[in-house]
């Protein structure tokens, strides 16, 4: 076997690719890097620590959607594969596009 | 009690020594809780809304599981360095948030079962080791790794991704899925427990083969 893909590669590859949860701040950072030109939808701000001090149970799931029935939505965008190649300078055009086109994804979602 | 009514410059460790003085220090604990979380929750909301994505689930969810994450770190301050296997108290910090991220991800979606204590310490204290790992800091390089994962996890079926991708997720240094977790599987892809892992190993040997074809 490819001693590249070690299981330990294989962990980190999924962990920075959000595919599981980061384990460590060296994989945060990757994560931040390969995800720079990911536009995430959830604002930082709607986990507010105020809300959370006057929490007196946890949010549950209104309508349960149990995680292995759903399909694995596996393909990456546009964005992550130019920012993954380290293209920086996108031009307007082209990154107006993926935001449309990602807007359009989220809504079919 | 402090000079530093805002704790910036206080560790997590120490944040959270703080915010296990609960009610009878409300002011601190209340102001080192609001620091704790403006230091973790981007990284943890960017995770979970990135995996709520990939699995299909509304992205909206990863606001509210975050919460119940924070919420649990307010409630139930579990963090002992001594218990963590890492040397580092900032990884030891977010590997163990790490574990409750995970178990409440978990408990989102599959609200009846319920996790007992020795599952949640396994989870929190056995899922990750920590260190010793050497990433990939091309970006050019990651780009096509990370394109090789993704072909590789394609050439999966939706039984064995699921069961793989849990796997990876619970029992990074072992095989070993916790009990509730397992059953939770087992229940909702209608597997039984050597099933489960018969789909686990043919996925794992699909993956290796895929990479190695790359």
């Amino acid at each position: 076997m490819n001693t590249l893909f070690e299981e330990d590669k294989i962990q980190s590859l999924l962990a920075v690719s959000g595919l599981i949860f980061p384990r460590t701040t060296e994989e945060i950072e990757i994560f931040n890097q390969l995800y720079k030109n990911y536009i995430f939808q959830n604002h930082p701000s709607l986990v507010d620590p105020e809300m959370i001090l006057r929490m007196t149970a946890p949010y549950e799931k209104r309508v349960i959607r149990k995680l292995s029935k759903s399909p694995l939505q596996l393909e990456i965008n546009e964005g992550l594969q130019m920012a993954a190649r380290g293209s920086t300078n996108i031009p307007k055009d082209i990154f107006d596009k993926m935001k449309e086109n990602q807007a359009k994804h989220d809504n079919l979602q | 009690m402090s000079g530093d009514p805002t704790y910036t410059d206080y560790s997590s460790e120490d944040l959270l020594v703080i915010i296990s003085f609960g009610e009878e220090e409300l002011v601190a604990r209340n102001a080192a809780f609001t620091q704790f979380v403006l230091r973790f929750r981007e990284p943890l909301l960017k995770a979970c809304e990135l995996k709520c994505k990939y699995f299909g689930n509304d992205i909206t969810d990863a606001a509210d599981i975050v919460q119940n994450i924070f919420f649990q770190v307010l409630k139930h301050q579990t963090f002992d360095k001594a218990k963590s296997k890492i040397k580092d108290t900032e990884q030891a910090v977010l590997a163990w948030l790490r574990g409750i991220l995970k178990a409440e991800f978990f408990k989102y979606y599959f609200p009846k079962k319920k996790f007992e204590i020795e599952d949640e310490i396994e989870i929190i204290y056995g899922a990750f080791q920590g260190g010793g790992y050497k990433l990939i800091d091309n970006k050019k390089y990651l780009g096509v790794q990370h394109q090789s994962i993704i072909n590789a996890l394609n050439t999966l079926t939706e039984k064995e991704r699921a069961v793989y991708l849990t796997y990876r997720e619970f029992s990074s240094i072992g095989e070993y899925l916790p009990r509730i977790v397992r059953q939770a599987m087992t229940e909702e892809l209608g597997l039984t427990s050597s099933s489960l892992r018969v789909y686990h190993l043919r996925a794992k040997q699909k993956i290796n083969q895929s990479l190695e074809n790359k």
